[in-house]
């Protein structure tokens, strides 16, 4: 289980994550949703150790995950918002570091990053510099990247951001079949249609701070709204669209 | 000038030197101040010798002539060198790059403002290098050179006052008297501790006389050297009385047609070699003769327009300056000037052309980084996985990044012409103690020569292993399991060794091994070896990174006391060689520099292992302007 107590992260002294508790369960795939700004990819770098916690607890298995940063990073995935790479490798030369990194056994990595790449038809391409890579088949490194070791938890923050329709169905599959599969997985996106499809529960962010946190049938019920895009709306939204576009038309006319 | 040309202008002139891909925080103005205070301090150190010379009166004229030219072709091939080193640091902003055209092409801005406004900020900073560079020194050095400079007219040719006659039967008593000065006194040694011996034939109606003195017997024989002055001069009389020859014939005509281009100045006349007022050097600087008893056996015509001069382009435009000063006394050289700018000026054109018509279309479309081929990518294990891994990436980075091989070459570049100097210098190669055979016995010049070119891998690779070549693809070493104490050490050690160590080492092993006797041969490859792994050690000394991955602020680089620093080291690289030198003959001496040598490399190992961080690092961050000094009142913990 990954739980996150009171979590909070400052920015020279302005609150970007404050006070955020959560937690999620092995074989749970949970939805982290949130305007821009609200503090979801503060949220998750911390969860990785790219980032320092301000204040607050953050523990894997009910163990503080800096107690033991290696143990812990041996058993997470990760799935950036940005899909930066080094451009001057190969997939294959870059995943080959990545299971070195790791520790990975040498012969049995190697089959799997041949599977991986088969799979997520890079193949072709495995030996061609990522920067010659359009951003979805990037997107595809990095979910190789992240599934390398099999990890205990995935933290997946915009991954569908980039791929093509086919790519980001077998990608939502793929999220329900590890999380089937006893995985913890924690989804940051803005496609509220994948993470209504994909999870069993949302929790929602605003300002830094979390707003809702239920099943996503729950919170259809309490709030008696029909789809989760009103729900958020609801919640997080404070702008009326409508209005917005309205006056932006109107500054682009005078 | 419109609008968008200024904006562009200014945006190129101040990104030469990109920042932004090195550290997050980098201060643009912090470098470049930097940049321009290395520049005017090196001016001012070119300056200092002016003022000796200034204070200096009443130069005889050859000597002044001397020191003008000399002054002259130093500020020039300096300024040749910072023109080059600035090619080599701003290659990168020379043309439009594919973030400009990214930039830029979604606005309504004109491809050739784009391309005019690159041109002018790239003109504008090479402007500026050069007359920072010559801020003082370009205005000292004339001044003073102009208050010593005296007309110098050819002195008219006069007979000097002829020695009175001696009989043959005198010689002897003559001669006795005039050496008795430098005869010691008993034993009748010339100049004793010399060997120096002198002897006079003299045939005077049939009969020889001999007479010896010093270390000469009477049976000695001695080369010719100049008393052929003396025959061909003889000769040279004898055929102009024949009217063979004329002593105001040019000496050009005399020769094979095509040998020596007509001057545009005043020829060489007979007259002026028969009395050494030619100018022409009293040996070629490129005879190098294979039968020194024979010096100018394999010395042919085509052998004399190969000089030093003629290879040398800051001679090229010494004779450029001194013709657009008036003076045609090099107009060759200038020629050779006139030609180089030539095609400088049109290579530089083409490129430019090219660029704008074909390149900054395609630009788009092309990768930063050479792709790899799919032979190339193979590379061995470097031990364990994360030594391998951390190595190969290394590795790979280093071989495929233009702008971190570019640094490192500038490193290499600036040993190189260290070594080259101190090998080519016949002054500096005696001051060194090195003798006539350069390359086939252990001396000083090529000893200290492949120390400094470890020095500068060494320094160099620290440098760019400094230098990140993608700081927003960092991550994946913070989130994978990279343990930061004593194994990433470990792996980061080792490639510094192969990138900076193996390459001089494995290149001086070859050449050692084949030009010097084996036993010091492997005496210096040991010394190099230890050498090597000491400074792997220094270079480790809080680099608590993994090579190419962590930012870097160039403010920290303090430039100007690099400088200071590269020259103690020089003095320190040459003191060491020389006692390598004295020990290379001497194996307790070795072993006692080798004890010396492996004691420092284990005290900057341990000191290396002791700074050791638990942590690695991937941002430098700028030191804070104002330090906390963390009081609180009495009682109240801070916040």
């Amino acid at each position: 289980m990954l739980e996150l107590r009171e979590v909070a992260k400052s920015f020279s002294g302005i609150p970007a994550v404050d006070g955020v508790s959560f937690s999620v369960q092995a074989g749970e795939v949970a939805g982290y949703l949130g305007p821009n700004g609200s503090g979801k990819s503060t949220t998750l770098k911390m969860i990785t150790g790219i980032m320092e916690m301000t204040s607050g607890q953050i523990l894997f298995g009910g163990q503080p995950i800096q107690r033991d940063w290696i143990a812990y990073k041996r058993c997470m995935g990760y799935v950036p918002e940005e899909p930066h790479l080094y451009a001057h490798l190969s997939a294959l030369e870059y995943l080959t570091m990545v299971g070195q990194l790791r520790e990975l056994p040498p012969k049995s990595t190697r089959e799997k990053i041949a599977g991986l790449l088969r799979l997520f038809s890079l193949h072709g391409d495995r030996h061609s510099p990522i920067s010659n890579y359009s951003k979805g088949m990037r997107q595809k490194v990095l979910w190789a990247a992240a599934l390398l070791h099999d990890p205990e938890v995935l933290l997946l923050d915009e991954p569908f951001s980039g791929l093509d329709v086919g790519s980001a169905l077998v990608m939502r599959s793929l999220i329900q079949e590890l999380a089937a599969r006893g995985k913890v997985v924690l989804l940051s996106s803005h496609e509220l249609e994948a993470v209504e499809q994909v999870s069993s529960r949302v929790i929602i962010l605003h300002r830094g701070k979390v707003v809702a946190d239920d099943s996503i049938e729950r919170l259809r019920t309490l709030m008696a709204l029909p789809r989760l895009e009103d729900i958020f709306s609801r919640l997080a939204v404070e702008q009326d669209p409508a209005a917005v576009s309205r006056a932006i038309a109107d500054l682009l006319r005078s | 000038m419109n609008l968008p040309f200024r904006v562009l202008f200014r945006e190129f002139l101040f990104r030469m030197v990109d920042l932004e891909l090195l550290a997050p925080k980098g201060d643009m103005g912090k470098l470049l101040g930097q940049f321009a205070a290395l520049l005017i301090f090196l001016s001012l150190g070119f300056t200092l010798p002016a003022f000796a010379v200034g204070s200096a009166s009443g130069l005889p004229g050859q000597v002044s002539l001397l020191l003008t030219l000399s002054a002259e072709h130093f500020l020039i091939a300096t300024t040749m060198l910072v023109v080059g080193l600035f090619a080599v640091l701003s290659w990168d902003s020379t043309f439009p790059n594919r973030r400009d055209v990214f930039v830029l092409a979604p606005l309504p801005v004109r491809a050739r403002t784009l391309f005019l406004s690159k041109i002018a900020a790239v003109a504008a900073a090479l402007a500026l290098t050069v007359v920072t560079l010559h801020a003082i020194a370009g205005i000292a050095w004339p001044a003073v050179l102009h208050s010593q400079a005296v007309a110098q007219p050819t002195p008219v040719l006069t007979y000097g006052a002829a020695l009175p006659p001696v009989d043959a039967d005198e010689l002897e008593a003559v001669l006795d008297r005039d050496l008795a000065p430098a005869r010691r006194a008993g034993s009748g040694a010339l100049a004793p501790g010399t060997g120096a011996g002198v002897v006079v034939g003299v045939v005077h109606h049939g009969v020889r006389r001999i007479f010896a003195y010093g270390t000469a017997k009477p049976a000695s024989i001695f080369e010719i050297g100049s008393i052929s002055k003396t025959f061909t001069g003889l000769l040279l009389a004898q055929m102009v009385v024949q009217e063979k020859v004329a002593l105001d014939e040019p000496v050009r005509r005399l020769l094979p047609p095509g040998t020596v281009a007509r001057p545009s100045g005043r020829e060489i006349h007979l007259l002026d070699l028969a009395t050494h007022r030619s100018g022409l050097p009293s040996w070629p600087d490129n005879l190098k003769p294979a039968d020194r008893a024979n010096p100018f056996a394999d010395y042919g015509a085509a052998d004399l327009n190969h000089g030093l001069l003629y290879w040398s382009p800051s001679y090229w435009f010494l004779g450029l300056f001194q013709q657009l000063s008036g003076s045609p006394a090099l107009a060759p050289l200038a020629r050779r000037a006139w030609w180089g700018l030539a095609i400088c000026v049109t290579l530089t054109a083409t490129a430019y052309l090219l660029s704008y018509f074909r390149t900054l279309r395609k630009i788009v479309e092309e990768p930063d980084i050479a792709p790899s081929s799919r032979g190339w990518n193979w590379l061995p294990r470097f031990g364990n996985p994360l030594a391998t891994a951390v190595t190969q990436f290394s590795l790979r980075t280093l071989f495929r990044s233009r702008h971190h091989r570019m640094i490192l070459a500038f490193y290499w570049g600036i040993a190189f012409a260290f070594v080259i100097f101190i090998a080519k210098s016949p002054g500096v190669r005696r001051q060194m103690g090195g003798g006539d055979d350069l390359w086939h016995q252990p001396n000083v010049p090529v000893l200290a020569g492949s120390v400094l070119v470890l020095c500068a891998a060494m320094v160099g690779i620290r440098v760019v292993a400094s230098m990140p070549l993608e700081l927003r693809a960092n991550w994946i070493f913070q989130v994978t399991p990279v343990p930061g104490g004593p194994e990433s050490l470990a792996a980061v050690r080792r490639a510094l060794y192969l990138l900076g160590l193996a390459p001089v080492w494995s290149a001086s092993v070859a050449l050692f091994l084949w030009l010097w006797p084996w036993p010091s041969a492997v005496g210096h490859l040991a010394v190099l070896g230890i050498l090597g792994m000491a400074l792997t050690e220094l270079c480790l000394s809080g680099f608590h990174k993994i090579p190419f991955t962590c930012s870097y602020l160039p403010g920290k680089s303090q430039a100007n006391m690099a400088v200071l620093g590269f020259l103690a080291l020089l003095f320190l690289i040459v003191k060491g060689a020389e006692v390598e030198r004295r020990a290379l003959d001497d194996a307790a001496t070795f072993v006692k520099m080798g004890v010396v040598l492996g004691a420092l490399a284990a005290f900057a190992r341990w000191r290396t292992s002791r700074s050791l961080e638990s942590e690695l690092r991937f941002e430098e961050e700028p030191a804070p302007a104002i330090f906390a000094l963390d009081l609180h009142r009495d009682g109240v913990p801070p916040a």
